[in-house]
């Protein structure tokens, strides 16, 4: 499903961010390619969600983030090139939204509580496509539906804390394909979702690729979510770029130890089988 | 019919009297003019030295049992002996030798620690309150020696928990629990916060800890591959309810209750060749808030193959 030929959508290029004397992201690199689902891994303080936010030109607003270097470079749909690193606000208000879009961790603090979520992916369609209040309920009804929101009409009156955490991520999966990105990025869409609903959102996702044909970056700490849905995989620590592969080639022959160390302290369900006693995990120390 | 406790069936504690026994327990949160039945006459029991896990989703009731069972919260209805002896209905300072015995640790380390005192300090109060210690040299020398047990330097009990990274200040609960030698440890979704690579020192210390002290754990998570690697025994909680319990190897490969099946299904597994193409589930757990003059069913186990429980559908 993945194209490799293709020019990718979006290339980041030795991209660095910095929060003060603090190098949050250094050197990064990597591409991401139509059709594409590629896992950004790794744990607290690698990086990841500063590397997200730069893509989405949301570091410099309201942080003292800055982009020290690098580029950004983004394949707009009329097949000019932007380079969001240097981009000025106004040019990235174009790409937000519109092109590329983002979904976070909790969905209850991206909702508005005081409007229906019906209103809230209207008004979203309203502002980034310029569309008339009917046209745009009645898009929204129609995201609804493709993220499969059970009884759309009457749910898309709801306001947000009348939902469950599976449903608001639904709503927010909805706003964010609302604009047809040809890029969503998904900053762990599911970590604050209980297991058999962050199954839903999982299974949800992988449909709305096929469906949508929009490229996914998933920004996870989570090496079962990775395991479930990456194509491709770049794995941070401290910043920088460990390693970048096929997620198979990932899991079966990393190539760095961190990787080899992250790896060996991730439980495996079904591991256990046939023994009756709890086990220790055999840590790699990292050199 | 009314169900008996399910025995203890783990590598510890089958024959010995167990630590634990909780016998028809039940908690009823009043919430405006409805309630919640939190958790709904949960019988289990726990060895010396033995690991049982109870797992469920949000809102399930399983932190709400383990308070119960470290007497935080008062029950609704049942019973909790602990060591031989009934604490259920104990006031305060009646319970205070036993609650030694017992201790918990939360899931979020930074919560649980005063910012304003040195960690070493949180360490040491346990042993003042219960009148262990008195400060000075022999104190220090113990706080320093709870320290290096869970793998910290002694030299850092005079900083600050904002000095210390999420696994150790994790260490430090850990080391603060530990204080009293206590035989239970209640660790509700204790490694739940933490970095894979960090949760799994902290669970291989956990499992030090037990080997060395004996200790025994009520292990609450809801993640069950963690569940997996830790546990003797498996308690799944389904709306206030224990709806499977059996020895960890039974639950795992031989899941008998529907809930329990989906629970495990839903789990990512970290192997990409074991990619699944699920069929896209719908559906939530129902409500556990109920009108005033409304019961949830009661449901009943039954041991399917020895040890193993599971509720009736």
């Amino acid at each position: 499903m993945v194209d490799r030929n293709e020019e990718p959508l979006l290339s980041v290029r030795e991209l660095t961010v910095t929060f003060g004397s603090f190098t949050a992201v250094e050197r990064v690199s990597f591409d991401l390619f139509p059709g594409q689902t590629l896992a950004v891994v790794g744990e607290s303080g690698s990086g990841k969600s500063v590397t997200a936010l730069s893509i989405m030109g949301l570091v410099e607003i309201g942080s003292r983030g800055r982009i020290e270097g690098g580029e950004i470079l983004f394949r707009m749909p009329d097949g000019s090139t932007i380079d969001l690193a240097s981009a000025t606000e106004r040019e990235r208000r174009t790409v937000r939204g519109n092109h590329i879009s983002m979904i976070f961790q909790e969905p209850l603090t991206s909702l508005n509580p005081v409007y229906t979520v019906g209103n809230q992916v209207a008004e979203a369609v309203m502002v980034h496509q310029g569309l008339g209040k009917r046209a745009a309920t009645d898009r929204a009804l129609e995201m609804f539906r493709l993220v499969r929101i059970p009884d759309p009409e009457q749910r898309q009156r709801q306001f947000p804390h009348e939902m469950s955490g599976g449903m608001r991520q639904r709503v927010m999966i909805a706003m964010a394909l609302s604009c047809d990105p040809t890029v969503l990025i998904a900053d762990e869409p599911t970590t604050a979702l209980d297991v058999t609903i962050q199954a839903q959102i999982l299974g949800l996702m992988r449909d709305l690729r096929t469906e949508t044909g929009a490229a996914v970056m998933i920004i996870t700490h989570d090496m079962g979510v990775v395991a479930e849905v990456a194509d491709d995989v770049v794995v941070m620590n401290r910043a920088k770029v460990v390693e970048t592969g096929p997620v198979i080639d990932i899991f079966e022959r990393p190539a760095e130890s961190y990787t080899r160390s992250l790896l060996a302290s991730v439980p495996r369900l079904g591991s256990m089988a046939g023994r009756a006693d709890p086990a220790r995990f055999e840590l790699i120390e990292e050199p | 019919m009314t169900t008996a406790a399910p025995a203890s069936g783990g590598a510890a504690g089958a024959t010995a009297t167990p630590l634990v026994e909780v016998t028809e327990l039940r908690k009823v949160f009043p919430v405006g003019r409805a309630k919640v039945h939190a958790v709904e006459y949960v019988s289990l029991t726990l060895g010396r030295g033995e690991t049982l896990a109870v797992v469920g989703e949000s809102g399930c009731g399983k932190s709400t049992l383990a308070q119960l069972i470290v007497r935080l919260i008062d029950p609704t209805g049942g019973r909790i002996v602990l060591d031989g002896v009934d604490v259920t209905t104990l006031g305060p300072r009646a319970l205070r030798p036993h609650r030694r015995k017992m201790q918990i640790v939360f899931q979020d380390p930074f919560a649980s620690l005063d910012p304003r005192r040195p960690v070493g300090r949180a360490v040491a109060e346990p042993l003042l309150v219960h009148g262990e210690a008195r400060k000075g040299a022999e104190l220090d020398e113990r706080v320093a020696s709870l320290f290096t047990r869970v793998g910290l330097d002694p030299d850092h009990t005079r900083q600050f928990p904002h000095q210390f990274s999420g696994g150790q200040r994790q260490r430090i609960c850990i080391a603060r629990a530990l204080a009293l030698q206590p035989e239970l440890v209640v660790a509700d979704e204790a490694v739940s916060a933490l970095d894979v690579s960090i949760q799994a020192q902290v669970i291989n210390l956990m499992m030090d800890l037990q080997d060395e002290l004996g200790l025994s754990y009520l292990f609450i998570s809801h993640d069950l591959a963690v569940v997996e690697r830790v546990s003797h025994r498996v308690a799944v909680m389904y709306l206030g309810q224990i709806v499977e319990l059996g020895p960890r190897s039974a639950v795992f490969e031989n899941p008998q209750h529907s809930y329990t099946k989906r629970l495990l299904d839903a789990v990512p597994i970290a192997d990409p060749r074991l990619r699944r193409d699920r069929p896209l589930l719908t559906g939530e757990i129902p409500s556990p808030v109920w009108g005033v003059d409304d019961e949830p069913e009661r449901v009943e186990l039954t041991e399917v193959e020895p040890s193993h429980f599971v509720a009736a559908e």
